[in-house]
């Protein structure tokens, strides 16, 4: 007994966890008894202060003016691993923006204040077109913008918001949403108009350059950091395509979506064949509250309301990088032909060729080959709304091939968004011993 | 009380002890209203990155605000230790800027800052409490 109370007090005093719950073995689930362990415990308690930075960055891309939003926690006690100071890079989901990170539904910290707070470095990334730089608050927020009247604002040098002179609005037939990839309403913008200029230009890899500057920016001293993509949800499409760009140590999952072409190959083998044909080229679609309900059907309807509220500073929207998240070719090949044939590509832009401008329109939906360098965690609760236990393991089945290493995790009981402060302690904590137990090295 | 329990009592305060931010001078609760929230907009003139606290000057020309609002904030070398030195203030002199700060509990015309947004929409916010 003395023994185990010496290495108690100095297990505190360095701070080390002293949990009894393991990780899972690879495809392994973190069981609800584990889960109200790690409850119970605080394993990784505050060590840190924070300062929260938000910056902008102009760029130009197929002959239009973008700017990326980036948000960066730096705590000034850093965690290292390895000797070098950890960083977590989060990609927001299809409906939010970096800010949800920071507060949650509930109007509390968000889990990269959790990391950053236990000291590490946690940058949130957001897609161009989702802050709102016309926010009274100044925070990229879209609540005083009608649900219904919410497009993509790509750059910081836009006045006004676009009217309904600038698109059409769509209706998809569907009343209520049954699935993560489809809306009742859809917008798109008129023909010749500036909106329609400035979606042409937002291709696919415009998203990827944007998270490229925004880390080359923020992140100064690559050589002493140890980097990790979470792309949450939509973010992961996102960030699987950016490693051939900016190289990570590893990818942290929650609720990660995978490539394209993993979801197309999910889609298409369950004989589904149409998703691929969808006509979403240049479309905004909007995800209202029945989008909301979809991921809370377990939540009373009062707290839903509140939540519901909370989410509409989201934009509550997605654009163009919905065609290369789902892999729908006619799109990405409608969107690259009408870019080509436009009056707004530079001719540096040209010089690839038809072919090689058509081609890229599809980078993104692939795995890079830079992945075979990193480890990859895909880590997700049993109660995932979309991503289902059986469309992980698809998923795997395709991405697993191009990683270095590729594990899958589950967690009990936890749905696909960290809504609540009880599931971002939890996988917080998992995050935090799995990088512990050198899985990322 | 046995020893296993000492020194599991000194563990604990010794962890909790590393957990403290780095202090300044003084306990904010001293001097501000840590429950509430003002917001300054005006004219960035002046920066004072000196210890215990860096200061920054706003001039607001009108209204009920009007006049020059000092407002303190977090010791240069916590500012150092998260990657802000004083030219990323300083890019902000002689622009309007939006300072959301502690307000002083005497109601003078000082603060204690927790967000400074500056003119392009880019921000500083600092987070001292655990």
């Amino acid at each position: 007994m003395p023994r185990f109370s010496l290495a108690l007090c100095f297990a505190l005093l360095l701070g080390l966890p002293v949990a009894a719950w393991e990780i899972p073995p690879d495809n392994g689930t973190l069981s609800a008894r584990e889960v109200l362990e790690i409850l119970a415990a605080n394993d990784y308690p505050a060590t840190s202060t924070y300062a929260q930075r938000t910056e902008f960055i102009d760029f130009s891309a197929n002959g239009r003016p973008f700017t990326q939003v980036v948000v960066t926690l730096t705590p000034d006690t850093p965690r290292l691993h390895r000797g070098r100071r950890l960083v977590v890079v989060g990609a927001e989901p299809g409906s939010e923006y970096g800010m949800d990170f920071l507060s949650t539904v509930e109007r509390q910290e968000g889990p990269g204040i959790w990391l950053a707070r236990r000291g590490v470095t946690f940058i949130a990334l957001t897609r161009v077109g989702r802050w709102n730089f016309l926010a009274p608050s100044g925070d990229g927020s879209w609540a005083t913008v009608p649900l219904g009247q919410r497009l993509p604002i790509f750059s910081r040098a836009q006045r006004a918001h676009w009217t309904d002179r600038d698109y059409e609005v769509r209706r998809s037939g569907v009343s209520t949403v049954t699935s993560a990839n489809m809306s009742p309403v859809y917008r798109f913008p008129r023909k010749g108009t500036e909106l329609e200029k400035q979606m042409l230009a937002a291709t696919p890899r415009v998203f990827i350059e944007g998270y490229r500057l925004a880390l080359e920016k923020v992140v100064t001293d690559r050589a002493n950091a140890f980097v990790l993509f979470w792309g949450m949800s939509t973010g992961g499409a996102s960030l699987y395509p950016l490693a051939k760009y900016y190289a990570p140590d590893g990818y942290l999952g929650w609720g990660t979506s995978s490539t394209g072409l993993a979801h197309a190959n999910n889609t298409t083998r369950q004989g589904n064949t149409s998703n691929i044909y969808e006509p979403m080229a240049l479309r905004v679609r909007e995800r209202g509250l029945d989008d909301f309900e979809f991921y809370t059907r377990t939540i009373d309807p009062p707290t839903r309301a509140r939540w519901w509220e909370a989410a509409l500073r989201s934009p509550r929207f997605k654009s163009t990088e919905d065609a290369a998240m789902y892999f729908a070719a006619g799109a990405l090949a409608e969107h690259g032909f009408r870019l080509w044939q436009s009056d707004i590509l530079p001719a540096a832009d040209r010089a690839v060729g038809l072919a090689g401008f058509v081609q890229a329109m599809f980078e993104t939906s692939f795995p890079p080959a830079a992945l075979s360098r990193v480890a990859v965690l895909d880590l997700n609760g049993t109660n995932d709304e979309t991503l289902l236990p059986a469309t992980v393991d698809a998923n795997r089945t395709v991405m697993e091939p191009y990683a270095r290493t590729f594990r899958v995790g589950r967690i009990e009981g936890l749905h696909h968004y960290l809504f609540t402060q009880d599931s971002i302690k939890v996988v917080g904590t998992v995050w935090l011993r799995y990088i512990e137990s050198g899985f990322f090295d | 009380m046995t020893i296993r329990t000492s020194l599991g009592l000194f563990g604990l305060a010794m962890a909790l002890l590393a957990a403290q931010p780095a202090s300044g001078h003084h306990s904010t609760s001293a001097i501000f209203e840590n429950d509430q929230r003002i917001t300054v907009t005006g004219t960035l003139t002046k920066i004072d990155w000196i210890n215990p606290h860096i200061a920054i000057v706003v001039e607001v020309g009108e209204g009920a605000s009007a006049g020059m609002w000092r407002i303190q904030g977090n010791p240069p070398a916590w500012w150092r230790t998260v990657g802000v030195a004083r030219a990323d203030f300083a890019k902000g002199l002689g622009q309007k800027v939006t300072v959301d700060a502690l307000p002083a509990q005497d109601g003078s015309k000082y603060g204690y800052l927790r967000r400074i947004t500056f003119a392009n929409g880019e921000a500083l916010e600092s987070l001292n409490t655990l």
